[in-house]
């Protein structure tokens, strides 16, 4: 009798082990829908950019990979600015895996750069933001593009470098009809020190310094192929 | 006879035993004196000996107040918490910022140096403000500061009190004794109003 005790104990345990095993390699769970904090501004100047509080830089990576958002950086790959002339670093020299980026100077006209830096892109977009604050489409698929990059019955996690770009995106979305609550500016690249940085900035053994832009995800927009307003 | 034999006897003996307790007694009224005379002595030497370590205690607090009030002298402890800055940095005409590395950080830390460092991040608008506010502040106090991308500065020891951009830092001694925090609320009539952020600064020199 006790053998048999003994051996069904090993059976259960084995096929208890062997459950776990099937669930979490074999059949995982999609990607669940655990509920998200409510968006809330950090405290001082990050606040006042849009940067959530929870939902940030140093949190991010717990909630990659959801299938119920997507997640997009707003930073050029070359921005045409001379940021060189003040010292910086004009390209994108890394990004938290799983975000995709949608050039922030596409999707609207961007103003107030240093002086020293000159210009930003200063090329077609798809939106047009006037000194009163409101938007107006330059073309007749801005909305369109623009939904089909931030669909609205999805989470938006957006960053940048500092979380300026971010904020200005959200204020632009909310703006033009998108629900507040489902938007996150998780705010700068520069803040990032999690598990999921992928660099893009790469030095060779003879000091060269080149760009694996190959390696970001980028939504490009072809304005050719749009009907301007 | 034979009792006065036996009392001189007894006489003696009497007068022996006496004599024997009065050299014990008069030996121990010598001795006690002698205890009562070495106690005193004892006392004494204990007394001066407590006195010695007191002065000794008492001595090593002044020459140690001593020696921190010369320290303080020549370290600037004591100049109401401001902050003196190396001559170098003094600027003549336009007061530029001048690019600062990890390296150079590190090195004028190393060096114990006295400046301000801005830390900005290019192909960002957010530290714009800013910006202007502490190139106006360097040119009307004719201070050279130093400007450095946050991308550097994450990996310098400044990281540990600067975490956000954009910031001023300043450095005294090599030590960062205050800079801007971008995530507290205290701070942010700094980033956004000139006059709140002259204020902030000039609490340091």
């Amino acid at each position: 009798m006790k053998k048999y005790v003994w051996w069904i104990s090993i059976l259960v345990i084995v096929g208890v082990i062997g459950a776990f095993l099937l669930g979490r390699f074999v059949f995982p769970v999609p990607a669940g829908l655990a509920e998200l904090p409510a968006p809330e501004l950090s405290e001082g100047q990050r606040g006042e950019l849009g940067i959530d509080k929870n939902i940030n830089e140093s949190t991010i990576d717990q909630y990659l990979g959801r299938n119920d958002a997507v997640y997009r950086d707003l930073r050029m790959l070359k921005d045409p600015g001379n940021y060189e002339a003040i010292g910086g670093d004009s390209n994108l020299s890394g990004f938290v895996d799983g975000f995709e980026v949608v050039p922030f100077p596409y999707l609207v006209n961007v103003s107030g750069l240093p002086e020293a830096v000159g210009d930003t892109y200063t090329g077609d977009t798809l939106f047009h933001k006037h000194s009163d604050g409101t938007y107006s489409e330059n073309y007749e698929e801005s909305m369109a593009v623009l939904e089909g990059l931030f669909p609205k019955d999805k989470i938006i996690f957006l960053m940048c470098g500092g979380g300026g770009y971010s904020g200005m995106m959200k204020q632009m979305l909310m703006k033009l009809g998108w629900d507040g609550s489902k938007i996150y500016d998780v705010g700068g690249y520069w803040f990032y020190e999690g598990k999921n940085n992928v660099n893009v900035k790469r030095e060779l053994d003879d000091g060269a310094v080149v760009y694996d832009f190959w390696k970001v995800p980028v939504h490009e927009i072809d304005f050719n192929t749009l009907t301007e307003k | 006879m034979g009792n006065n034999k036996i009392n001189d006897k007894k006489s003696a003996r009497i007068r022996k035993v006496t004599k024997g307790l009065r050299s014990s007694a008069s030996k121990k009224r010598a001795d006690n004196t002698m205890v009562e005379r070495g106690a005193l002595v004892y006392e004494a030497v204990e007394k001066n000996k407590q006195k010695n370590v007191l002065g000794l205690i008492v001595g090593l607090i002044v020459v140690l107040m001593a020696s921190i009030l010369f320290m303080g002298a020549v370290s600037g402890w004591f100049n109401d918490g401001k902050v003196m800055l190396d001559r170098e940095y003094v600027c003549d005409g336009e007061c530029e910022m001048m690019e600062m590395t990890a390296d150079l950080y590190e090195e004028l830390i190393k060096k114990k140096g006295s400046f301000v460092v801005f830390v900005d991040q290019s192909g960002c608008t957010t530290a714009d403000k800013l910006r202007g506010f502490v190139q106006n502040w360097a040119d009307e106090n004719k201070v050279k500061i130093y400007k450095m991308m946050f991308s550097d500065a994450r990996d310098t020891s400044l990281h540990n009190s600067v975490k956000y951009y954009p910031s001023v830092a300043v450095i005294s001694n090599g030590v960062p004794v205050a800079w801007l925090r971008a995530d507290e609320n205290e701070d942010s009539d700094a980033y956004n109003d000139e006059g709140a952020f002259t204020e902030w600064i000039n609490r340091f020199f």
